[in-house]
């Protein structure tokens, strides 16, 4: 039967060659537009249709719930795309229920997100070219999650961190968002060489990339077996070194200590790709990956240790700097940190369903949070300080119901969908297999509290407090690559500015292509107002999501069943899995009442201080070393700064250029080529000018060569 | 019937007067006929060698070697020409730029 799985990854690849030709396909700017903003979501939900297919008729009818296809349709997935000695790679798509969930929430979530894109994106004359990367990264992420080997699923991973680049840096005119791309594309570069490094180690090891192959050949088959591929048993320095270098590459996709600093400058792209990117999909990559190779894992207890401790040191420390950010979106940002920690946490303690449960959940309310974020900036005009909020639940009250379904889904109130995810982890984490259980389980709960607390906090500082501005006195935040003036110019004439002119302040949402003299006034009087139906639709889905995923997926152990083929169990390695401390019903308890907790100290302490909104006082915040200690967030960003920047900058001026290079490099090639020059100027003297001279020569060179000939007949001939 | 070393021996001493004259002449013309003086040498030579073993290809030799002689004096007499018209005269130890 042939297989239909190529669709789900060329249909993204048909949406970014559409929106990129857009440009020669449509003369105007506002049909381009139009006709992208239907193509770019239309593929990503055909996509998803595409994976339901393939999942139900493909994936779940096979007999071990896996599959290998090609990418190429009517090829066999065997067919090689490299083959160099005795190194072989193809391109053929592993169709297990790990690919399938990330292929779901790739496409289904990326597919709300891409809804919301086109109403978010509505005014940006540049908005073809936004899609254009928005299909790229989707098909790039598919990519790297079906891929049947580490080859592949490595292009998969370059390729969304340079879209991931592309869209931080969207708004390139302003430096701060080119330089949060360029932060972001170099610390995943640091990672990216631990992938490539663990990629050698693993085959060299094990003679192939492909994960699974015929004939147990794979690299996971032949781990579960302890051989690597001439039958030896595997050394365990050797799988724990391929597994602390696989995990530096997902530390540097997945934002973990010490590789995260990137993840909260990246907030400075549009609110769409912060979600979608830099929540749901990408970041999570490096557990999909952990969890893919979790038949490596398992076999190393030092890589479990290794990833069960920077995941609950992330986790804590990314809760504990959630807690003092102003920006909206930082909030979430450093929240996304976190989260990804408690992935790792369940990771390392061996539990790798809970982590991907975790991944499916997070992705819904935190595509939900990103966007509702997204949302009550839209409605500001662009603001995006808390400390300017307040007051909104009135004005907004659509965005402020999605927003608060998705902090109690995210703060662990009972019912919501990470209620059950992060219970799950707490509770392998308490029965960690490599001990400290009582340690992990109890950061773990101080985690869960603060990040209750911290989203309430978000909450009530943009909701329920007084407003600290003026309705009707807005002030625009122009996002957009040209000026009014610039724009005015390349529409060629104001004949479109008057159209919109008479919606006044209302429709306030068209500081877009045809209103440029809007911007001449700069918005005065423009007033809070709720956002249009494309991006209020993605929201009470991903809400719905939200609350449905926790409770049908988590306590009916669905999602364990139909993970479970594609996950390694513990006991294939030395250690056996661990047995939480407590029976779920007492786990679930606790987080609740941990939940609740966090979630009412921060009521208790912004609705004393409603008017201001602020709990601290700005005495209090400059001197108190634990408020600056988390401001400067751990002193991470300095630390790395001087380190990197200043001295590094140093040993590369003073070292490797005056010495290294001028000294070094330079100065071998020029004394090299001074010899070559003083030999030759002693040898051009033979050069006289006079014929004879040379004629001399030629004869001498003769009669030598003759006496020579001569001399060899001679001994030749024996005399 | 002359032996062929006679033959050998002669075109020997014509080849070194040859070699002497290209080597000590400053007249580009006697360094030509000097020239020829031991291309004739060779000639002989083939003459000589082809006879001693009944073999015509020293005559074809011999043949081809004076039909590119030919081309070779008309070529250097036109350099000469052009020599003695740029720099007014033909003596070959001015003719020397092609030197360091």
């Amino acid at each position: 039967m042939p297989s239909y799985a190529w669709l789900i990854v060329w249909l993204p690849l048909l949406g970014f060659v559409h929106n990129a030709s857009a440009g020669y396909l449509y003369k105007s700017l506002a049909t381009r537009k139009k006709a992208v903003s239907y193509v770019a979501p239309g593929v990503v939900l055909l996509a998803f249709a595409a994976t339901l297919y393939v999942l139900t008729k493909e994936v779940l009818t096979s007999p071990d719930h896996r599959a290998i296809v090609s990418l190429i349709p009517g090829l066999s997935p065997e067919t090689p795309w490299m083959s160099v000695g005795g190194f072989k790679a193809s391109f053929g798509l592993l169709l297990d229920p790990l690919s399938m969930l990330m292929a779901m929430i790739v496409t289904g979530i990326g597919g709300l997100i891409h809804i919301y894109a086109t109403g978010y994106m509505a005014e940006d004359r540049e908005q073809p070219r936004f899609f254009t990367y928005f299909n790229l990264f989707i098909f790039m992420m598919l990519l790297l999650v079906l891929g049947s080997n580490f080859l592949l699923m490595f292009v998969g991973w370059e390729g969304v961190g340079s879209c991931s680049y592309l869209l931080i840096s969207f708004w390139y005119t302003d430096s701060n968002n080119a330089k949060a791309g360029n932060k972001a594309f170099i610390v995943n570069r640091v990672g990216d060489l631990g992938f490539a490094l663990g990629m050698m180690a693993i085959w060299s090891t094990f003679g192939t990339l492909s994960f699974f192959a015929d004939h147990g050949a794979g690299v996971m088959q032949l781990a579960a077996k302890h051989v690597d591929v001439l039958g030896h048993p595997l050394a365990p320095i050797m799988i724990t070194g391929i597994c602390v270098c696989l995990f530096i590459g997902a530390m540097g996709k997945s934002a973990q200590i010490p590789l995260w600093v990137w993840l909260p400058d990246a907030m400075a792209g549009p609110t769409p790709v912060s979600a979608l990117i830099h929540a749901a999909t990408m970041v999570t990559a490096g557990v999909v990956m952990v969890t893919r190779c979790s038949w490596l894992f398992v076999q190393s207890p030092q890589a479990l240790q290794l990833v069960g401790w920077i995941g609950i040191a992330t986790a804590f420390v990314g809760a504990t700097i959630g807690l003092v950010q102003n920006d909206i979106k930082r909030v979430l940002a450093f929240s996304t940190v976190s989260q990804l920690g408690y992935m790792f946490l369940a990771c390392g303690v061996g539990n790798f369903t809970a982590g991907m449960f975790h991944v499916l959940t997070h992705a819904c309310f935190k595509a939900l949070l990103f966007l509702g974020s997204g949302a009550v900036i839209h409605s500001m005009l662009g603001e995006q300080d808390m400390r300017k909020m307040g007051g909104l639940r009135k004005l907004i009250p659509r965005t402020w119901a999605v927003m608060f379904v998705g902090t109690y889904a995210i703060a662990g109130f009972p019912g919501g969908a990470g209620f059950f995810s992060k219970d799950e982890i707490l509770g392998a984490a308490s029965g960690s297999p490599w001990g400290n259980g009582l340690l992990l389980y109890i950061l773990g709960l101080l985690t869960a509290f603060m990040t209750a607390f911290y989203m309430n906090r978000l909450m009530h500082k943009t909701f329920y407090t007084d407003p600290r501005y003026t309705n009707g006195e807005l002030h625009a935040h122009h996002h957009s690559n040209f000026t009014p003036e610039e724009e005015a110019e390349l529409d060629g004439h104001g004949a479109a500015v008057a159209t919109h002119h008479g919606h006044g302040e209302a429709d306030h949402a068209d500081h877009g292509i045809d209103t440029a003299t809007d911007h001449g006034h700069g918005h005065a009087g423009g007033s809070v107002h709720e956002s249009p139906p494309s991006m209020m639709f993605p929201l009470y889905v991903l809400a719905i999501l939200s609350v449905v995923t926790g409770i049908v997926l988590g306590p009916t152990h669905i999602f364990e069943k139909f993970l479970e083929p594609s996950v390694a169990k513990m006991s294939l390695g030395p250690l056996s899995a661990g047995t939480p401390m407590f029976p779920e019903t007492i786990g679930w308890i606790i987080s609740a009442v941990v939940a609740i907790a966090g979630l009412a100290f921060a009521s208790v302490i912004y609705t004393k201080v409603r008017v201001t909104g602020e709990a601290l006082s700005e005495n209090y915040k400059t001197k108190n070393a634990i408020f600056r200690f988390l401001m400067e967030k751990w002193y991470f960003d300095k630390v790395y700064n001087y380190v990197f920047i200043t001295l590094g900058g140093k040993f590369a001026d003073k070292v490797l250029w005056r010495y290294v290079d001028v000294k070094l490099v330079d100065g071998t090639f020029n004394s090299l080529a001074e010899l070559v020059g003083s030999v030759s100027n002693s040898l051009r003297k033979l050069q006289t000018g006079y014929v004879r001279n040379y004629a001399l020569a030629i004869m001498f060179g003769v009669v030598a060569l003759l006496v020579g000939l001569l001399a060899q007949w001679n001994v030749l001939s024996g005399h | 019937m002359v032996p062929t070393s006679y033959y050998l021996v002669l075109a020997g001493i014509l080849f070194t007067i040859g070699v002497l004259g290209v080597l000590v002449k400053r007249n580009p013309i006697v360094i030509f006929m000097c020239i020829e003086l031991m291309l004739n040498a060779a000639n002989l030579t083939f003459v000589a060698l082809g006879k001693h073993f009944g073999q015509v290809n020293g005559q074809m030799y011999v043949i081809f070697a004076l039909a590119v002689a030919a081309a070779e004096v008309s070529v250097g007499l036109g350099i000469i020409v052009a020599i003695f018209r740029s720099k007014e005269t033909i003596n070959i130890d001015e003719v020397n730029l092609m030197k360091f």
